[in-house]
């Protein structure tokens, strides 16, 4: 009988912690994000600290970037302010999912399979992947990669493409972009490898380093909402396609990426 | 709105697992024997009667145990980067030092708690210092040690966690590995926390292999906590 309520006990004590963590883990989001954004006055946005030029922290230390200037926009689209919440390549769909934030625009590439967990608005930038390495390096493209180490971030498309374009490099996987891109400034590392623009980002002013090879993947960017979210999906898609209608993407895609856009905003007939 | 629990993706990467368990388990290790030995030493400098040892000792312990266990981690991998050491061995050395000042602070006051009358009677009856210290000052003050030496083992083994920051695929570096691939956060980490829960608790177990120990009622309260 003794024995009886002890398990009793720990079974409930089990229940309820798989309660509370089940409580603050919802999946999908079934209300209408959009009317909580607004109830709650600002719009919570997932974005990059560390990833030049897209999102990370400028001069005065405030976070800017391409991602950054497209989530205002958004926020501006619905009338409410935005709260910029710091998310890495590995905290960035668990953050989402779990209620943290209400979207993501960090450098995130639209895939199948994060597709399965989230969902992603229209492409917005389409990115490819490249090399980079110091200025006396011998390396020139992915077929020198055999044996040498190639520093990338944790949980990236990058990392699996690295993995499969140049199987013989020893990929080092960083959390985060900052501590990859250090491993290669102080020699641990023999490259590393990263979007293109990403890569521009740390290179630009640094005459120390170079970028090397062909590009060698795409990866369509999405901004990324909770599984079902389809009211703020719309309204990001709408203030892309408004946004590339009215010329201030360009703009926009100039003043971070000094060049013009590749590939347009998909657009819909109104 | 609840959470749909899914194990089956945590158990298809077993293998992950595995390997960044026994990654733990042998950093933890590596670094447990590096810090008692270490340790040791530095505790039993502390005790020394040359001001100079003692002060020496108090230095490199205040130095090495005021710095966060992660500018550790950094210092081996990211500082002295052009040793180019391999990643493991940064994060043995990390933990090993910054463990081994806690571990020479526990030594010193083992030795400290041993009467002063032992070591006098050791001396006196024409044993050398070494011998003192060997058969008579540290098996007395390994006893006394012993239960707080175990509660550093267990955090030595939670702090290799931090390892995963300097690219060694151990338990917690697989988890995010896991989850960044599959989605599944809460099941990885539920499964790395009990996987953790396992083996602190078997190594908080160790100490009653001590000889004696069955009869020590502090060793055993340590055992059950």
């Amino acid at each position: 009988m003794k024995n009886h309520g002890w398990t009793r006990r720990l079974l409930s004590a089990a229940l309820i912690a798989t309660a509370a963590v089940a409580t603050f883990a919802p999946t999908q989001a079934q209300e209408n994000t959009i009317a909580k954004i607004k109830a709650r006055g600002k719009l919570l946005a997932g974005v990059k600290f560390d990833t030049p030029p897209f999102g990370y922290l400028g001069d005065k230390n405030e976070p800017i970037g391409f991602d950054i200037d497209l989530i205002r926009k958004v926020a501006e689209h619905i009338g409410v302010p935005v709260e910029l919440v710091s998310v890495t390549s590995t905290t960035r769909v668990p953050m989402l999912v779990s209620g943290n934030v209400d979207l993501t625009a960090a450098s995130m590439t639209h895939t199948r399979e994060r597709d399965k967990t989230i969902d992603f608005s229209i492409t917005y930038y389409t990115g490819g992947q490249s090399l980079l390495v110091a200025k006396s390096s011998t390396i020139t493209g992915l077929k020198d990669l055999d044996g040498k180490q190639v520093s990338v971030q944790q949980g990236t498309t990058l990392e699996k493409n690295i993995a499969a374009t140049a199987p013989k490099a020893k990929i080092v996987a960083f959390k985060d972009y900052n501590s990859a891109w250090l491993a290669l400034a102080q020699g641990r590392v023999d490259a590393l490898t990263g979007s293109l623009n990403i890569l521009q980002g740390f290179a630009n002013g640094n005459p120390n380093f170079k970028i090397v090879g062909d590009l060698f993947s795409v990866e369509p960017f999405g901004i990324g909402v909770r599984e079902g979210d389809s009211a703020l999906r719309d309204e990001i898609n709408f203030t892309l396609q408004d946004l590339w209608a009215s010329g201030e993407y360009t703009q926009l895609y100039r003043k971070w990426f000094h060049a013009d856009p590749t590939v347009p905003i998909e657009m819909w007939p109104k | 709105m609840s959470y749909h629990f899914d194990w089956l993706p945590i158990w298809e990467h077993r293998d992950i697992l595995i390997s960044g368990f026994a990654l733990t388990v042998a950093v933890s290790t590596a670094a447990l024997v590096l810090a008692v030995i270490l340790g040791t030493l530095l505790g039993t400098l502390a005790t020394a009667q040359s001001r100079l040892l003692r002060l020496g000792a108090g230095t490199v312990v205040e130095c090495t145990r005021n710095v966060p266990l992660l500018i550790h981690m950094y210092f081996w991998y990211i500082g002295l980067a052009f040793l180019r050491l391999p990643p493991f061995l940064c994060a043995v050395f990390g933990l090993a030092i910054y463990s081994a000042a806690y571990v020479g602070e526990i030594v010193r006051g083992g030795i400290d708690a041993v009467a002063r009358g032992q070591s006098q009677a050791g001396l006196a009856s024409g044993l050398t210092r070494g011998q003192t210290l060997r058969l008579v000052i540290y098996p007395q003050a390994l006893r006394i040690v012993a239960p707080s030496l175990t509660g550093l083992f267990s955090q030595l083994i939670k702090d290799s966690s931090l390892a995963s920051v300097i690219t060694v695929p151990e338990l917690s570096f697989a988890a995010s590995a896991i989850d960044s691939d599959t989605f599944r956060t809460f099941e990885v980490y539920i499964t790395i926390s009990v996987l953790y829960i396992v083996v602190v608790t078997v190594t908080s177990n160790m100490v009653l292999l001590l000889p004696g120990a069955h009869r020590s009622q502090a060793l055993l309260r340590v055992a059950d906590a």
